[in-house]
């Protein structure tokens, strides 16, 4: 187990605080953006003075955070799933199936990060409608994103590999869809 | 285009794939089996796309403003104040449970919210008052689902989103289809009570102790006279008026209440932060899949089909309120609107169905959906503040839940209830001489 046990080790680490530094940047991305509709909404009532460039600024600080939290929602299985019939498979079967499944998502996001790459490259010239920055800064929290869930994705299917060859006495199953969260519910 | 990427999107997510990947991985290979690379190529500027937009942005505000109401004492004052009109009343406890539910509507957009707050306060208090721990989770988890319909609502704002309509004019329609739920399982409860012999909660209220009570709850309950006011009038945008309500719960609980310190307002963000990117990924991904979907004509394919069993829209509305709520049996309430909303929709507003009709059918029957068994968000809340497992809950809510579906027919079948006060409010028009069939469904 020690092949598997030491990365697996080193890499936790490593995303740990990779969740931690995009947790907090997150939260300030939220922070930010309340405030800044806060200040158009004052701007257009008090001053009288309508924003030009509040709405874009933004969602832009929206469109990073969401893919900050992609990691941390990938790592600790926030993201809502179908758990329905996982729960009928027993020991063994479930972590091999939740291997196969991982290794789809990883394929999926190594593809999309070459081609985020690509998109900030057709980017470099291209600005914003309101701001003067060009989208290739927008477009860069897609593959920060991406290495994060990769990452995230390699330490899930180590664990996963670890407990197909020897599963744990007491199953950690995966818990009810998305149970923690989904607070748009 | 076949629809190959829909049974590959359909067998990931039954296998267990977290929805926004299997979203994502249904079109990316169908796409790669017909031969149609491009699709994916534009994949990433299509999520960009789907979380680029103004109005979606309310749905991290209302979290955050409904995560700082609830750490900022404000569910106890609701409580209270509910307690004070109605607690006198046999079942007392129950009916407060409900009455704060429909109250904490007004200022949270989630069910789950409602369920976690009100349910860690009032249901050991039922169970020390004489209620079944079970009956307790019930009523809270039965109840809880108000909070979605009456506004703000987070999933009324994704429905806006992903068909085009406007936030506005949802959030109008959804408050008396909200307040009917509310006095529906009111009244089911109070029959319930009757027959059980549930206790009262406390003897009546002086006038005295209800304005006490009043004055104590007036700050939260202001919150969703300005929300709504603000928004209906048009003097805010619904964001606006979410960052306004964030902002104002930050600086009552920061400075006035003084209910959090600094680090706790830092945490509070944090978790408002992952929640609502959890969402936002979600969306970004199924309008990904909805321009997938679009492209491959499904909704056209569907509408033929749909047309082809029967073109009677009592009949049609009837199988789309039971195929969603089976859906919601299964599925959470917001995937079930971005993945269902843009293939159903078309079809009945093709038959003439007002579009915000069909919509709050379906957000109702889908937040229903969010405490029927097997998988209900908020019945798995319940189960685990209460420690009952899911299925003795659910064989205890079973007079509520066939409220519920009451109640779920007469919206669908009398569209007034919720168009209504859109209507006045000037939300969308009604052609000359349809009026009787927009509103009631008569008269073709």
């Amino acid at each position: 187990m020690q092949v598997i046990d030491r990365p697996l080790a080193v890499l936790g680490w490593v995303n740990s605080w990779i969740s931690r530094i995009f947790r907090n940047i997150a939260a300030a991305l939220v922070a930010g953006m309340v405030g800044v509709v806060l200040l158009q909404v004052v701007f257009r009532y008090v001053l009288n003075n309508a924003l030009s460039w509040s709405e874009e600024v933004a969602i832009y600080l929206m469109v990073w955070m969401t893919f900050l939290v992609a990691p941390i929602a990938y790592r600790e299985s926030l993201n809502v799933a179908l758990n329905l019939f996982t729960g009928w498979i027993k020991g063994r079967f479930l972590y091999l199936l939740m291997i196969v499944l991982d290794i789809l998502v990883l394929v999926l996001i190594v593809y999309l990060f070459q081609e985020a790459v690509d998109l900030i490259g057709r980017n470099q010239r291209v600005t914003a409608r309101t701001i003067d920055i060009t989208m290739a800064y927008v477009f860069m929290a897609l593959p920060i994103g991406y290495v994060g869930m990769f990452l995230a994705g390699i330490e899930r299917i180590l664990k996963e590999v670890r407990n197909f060859i020897e599963p744990p006495k007491r199953p950690d199953a995966p818990s009810p869809a998305g149970s923690q969260l989904a607070q748009s519910s | 285009m076949s629809l190959v990427f829909f049974y590959i999107f359909l067998m990931l997510m039954f296998l267990g794939m977290p929805v926004v990947f299997a979203l994502l991985l249904g079109p990316g290979i169908g796409l790669l089996i017909d031969d149609r690379a491009s699709f994916i190529t534009m994949l990433n500027n299509r999520l960009v796309n789907g979380v680029n937009s103004f109005p979606l942005m309310a749905v991290p505000f209302f979290i955050l403003a409904g995560e700082l109401m609830n750490r900022g004492g404000i569910t106890a004052s609701l409580v209270a104040f509910s307690q004070s009109l109605i607690g006198h009343v046999r079942g007392g406890l129950a009916q407060v449970n409900i009455l704060s539910s429909i109250l904490f509507a007004g200022l949270s957009g989630s069910a789950v919210a409602d369920t976690s707050a009100l349910g860690s306060m009032l249901i050991p208090a039922m169970e020390k008052n004489g209620y079944s721990k079970r009956f307790a989770a019930a009523v809270t988890a039965a109840s809880s689902v108000i909070g979605p319909i009456i506004p703000p609502s987070g999933i009324m704002i994704l429905y806006a989103f992903i068909m085009n309509v406007s936030v506005g004019g949802l959030f109008a329609a959804g408050l008396f289809p909200g307040l009917l739920v509310g006095t529906s399982l009111m009244i089911t409860t109070w029959y319930l009570s009757k027959r059980r012999n549930y206790p009262v909660a406390n003897r009546k209220s002086t006038f005295g102790e209800r304005v006490t009570a009043t004055r104590k709850a007036f700050l939260p309950l202001l919150t969703p006279v300005i929300l709504l006011g603000g928004i209906l009038s048009g003097v805010f945008t619904p964001t606006e008026a979410a960052a306004v309500a964030a902002g104002y719960a930050i600086i009552v609980s920061l400075f006035i209440l003084r209910s959090l310190d600094l680090a706790e307002m830092v945490d509070v963000f944090r978790r408002a932060a992952v929640s609502s990117g959890v969402i936002l990924l979600l969306v970004a991904a199924a309008v990904a899949f909805a321009s997938a979907v679009s492209l491959s004509g499904a909704p056209a394919t569907m509408t033929r089909l749909v047309l082809a069993i029967s073109d009677n829209p009592y009949l049609l509305l009837f199988c789309i309120n039971i195929l969603l709520f089976i859906v919601g049996m299964f599925l959470d309430a917001g995937p079930a609107i971005l993945i269902l909303g843009p293939i159903l929709g078309p079809t009945m507003v093709e038959l003439g169905i007002e579009p915000l009709h069909f919509a709050i059918v379906m957000c109702v029957n889908v937040t229903v959906g969010l405490a029927t068994p097997p998988m209900g968000l908020v019945l798995f809340v319940a189960a685990s503040l209460t420690g009952e497992k899911v299925e003795k809950i659910s064989l205890e809510m079973l007079p509520l839940l066939a409220t519920h579906v009451v109640v779920i027919f007469l919206l669908t079948y009398i569209p007034a209830i919720s168009l209504m006060i859109p209507y006045w409010i000037g939300f969308f028009n009604v052609p000359e001489g349809q009026f009787m069939q927009t509103m009631f469904l008569v008269g073709q």
